[in-house]
């Protein structure tokens, strides 16, 4: 969330190259590809990533109104995970534990029958529990190839990069010093010497 | 040097700014010259934090007040540390935003853009882009004013020397 309301919290990339010619179609075929997908108590994945319209995270009916605003491109990455709190977990393997036990009259389980065990009580439970929702906002200028990713999270920002790339085929960088100082266009002479100078201590050191 | 190398060597450099900005606010009185007719307000808001160069245990947050003015801030100068985050008071043509800046990434967060006027969903969209990319720019045409100081081998020593002056004798004037 961020780019229509709410929180003004985001980190900037920079898209390195541009758009092919006449993209917008080829561009939602794209996302399309990628687009989340609901995650099912009946298969083994825990978490789900993917693109949703960017004005409901429940609509993945990739359409250009929905996707294009002027010259941005604004999509919501959805992260859903199955989220078992693990003493539920705990106190319902329990018991299935002892219900296994009683009904085969085995005295302990063994290390497969404990695993499908556990398998078969996580499905059970995800019928039970709907999966945790998460969902960052993406505007991507298409004029300036600046793009604002509504999260600050190191580890989601890499996964976002790599979402991003997959999708447009086109390499994002992020923000920071030396990439804002690249994309003030300052000339060779000056990125080599900002390559090469130090930090410098802001009192003298030596009083 | 490849482009990870560069972004992690040069992070400093977004701290010095944010210490360059607050040397510059406190003794031009937050005026700031972007362009030929270009000027942008910048004061220091209710939170700052200082750290040691990559030693991250030694760290002040200060809030509440205006804690750039306090004697624990420029303290902190003194010893060394430099400003890893602020919170910053942006004035422009009568407008104002408030945004905290996080020096290593130059991430924004928590930014506050003067009032949205359009009813429309659509035009409130762009009207909220085109504050942020107001403020954004401002603090990049700053950033460029003080890499082209930072860079320049004349330019930048007699720099150090009055921000060095400054977190040593609060009070000095700068060269006209």
């Amino acid at each position: 969330m961020g780019a229509l309301e709410g929180s003004l919290t985001y980190r900037t990339f920079f898209v390195d190259g541009e758009p092919p010619k006449n993209f917008r179609d080829d561009y939602l075929e794209r996302i399309k590809r990628l687009a989340f997908r609901e995650l099912s108590p009946e298969l083994e994945d825990d978490r789900s990533i993917g693109w949703v319209c960017i004005e409901h995270p429940l609509d993945v009916d990739f359409q250009r109104a929905k996707v294009f605003f002027n010259e941005y491109l604004c999509l919501g990455l959805r992260i859903d995970r199955w989220s078992i709190p693990s003493l539920v977990l705990k106190a319902h393997l329990r018991d299935a534990t002892q219900r296994y036990l009683a009904k085969t009259g085995a005295e302990s389980l063994g290390r497969r029958e404990k695993e499908d065990l556990k398998a078969e009580v996580v499905r059970q439970l995800k019928h039970r529990l709907m999966p945790s929702m998460k969902v960052v906002d993406m505007a991507w200028n298409l004029n300036t190839g600046h793009l604002r990713f509504w999260s600050h999270g190191g580890t989601l920002g890499e996964e976002f990069m790599g979402v991003f790339e997959d999708t447009f085929a086109l390499r994002i960088v992020p923000d920071s010093p030396y990439t804002a100082a690249v994309e003030l266009g300052l000339d060779d002479d000056a990125l080599a010497r900002l390559a090469e100078i130090e930090p410098q201590p802001f009192v003298d050191l030596q009083l | 040097m490849d482009l990870i190398d560069l972004m992690e060597t040069t992070r400093f450099l977004g701290e010095e700014f944010l210490t360059w900005i607050w040397f510059r606010s406190e003794l031009q009185d937050g005026h700031f010259q972007l362009g030929e007719d270009d000027r942008l307000e910048i004061f220091f808001d209710d939170q700052l934090t200082l750290e040691t160069y990559r030693a991250e245990a030694e760290r002040h947050r200060l809030s509440g007040g205006a804690p750039s003015f306090s004697p624990e801030a420029k303290q902190a100068l003194r010893q060394g540390k430099r400003v890893t985050k602020a919170k910053l008071r942006l004035g422009k043509e009568g407008r104002e935003w408030v945004v905290t800046v996080n020096a290593q990434t130059l991430g924004l967060s928590g930014m506050k853009i003067p009032a949205v006027l359009s009813k429309q969903d659509d035009d409130r969209f762009f009207e909220r882009m085109y504050l942020i990319e107001e403020a954004e720019n401002a603090l990049r045409m700053l950033y460029r004013n003080f890499l082209e100081i930072r860079l320049d081998r004349t330019q930048w020593p007699a720099e150090l020397s009055r921000i060095r002056q400054w977190v040593g004798e609060p009070a000095i004037e700068l060269p006209a």
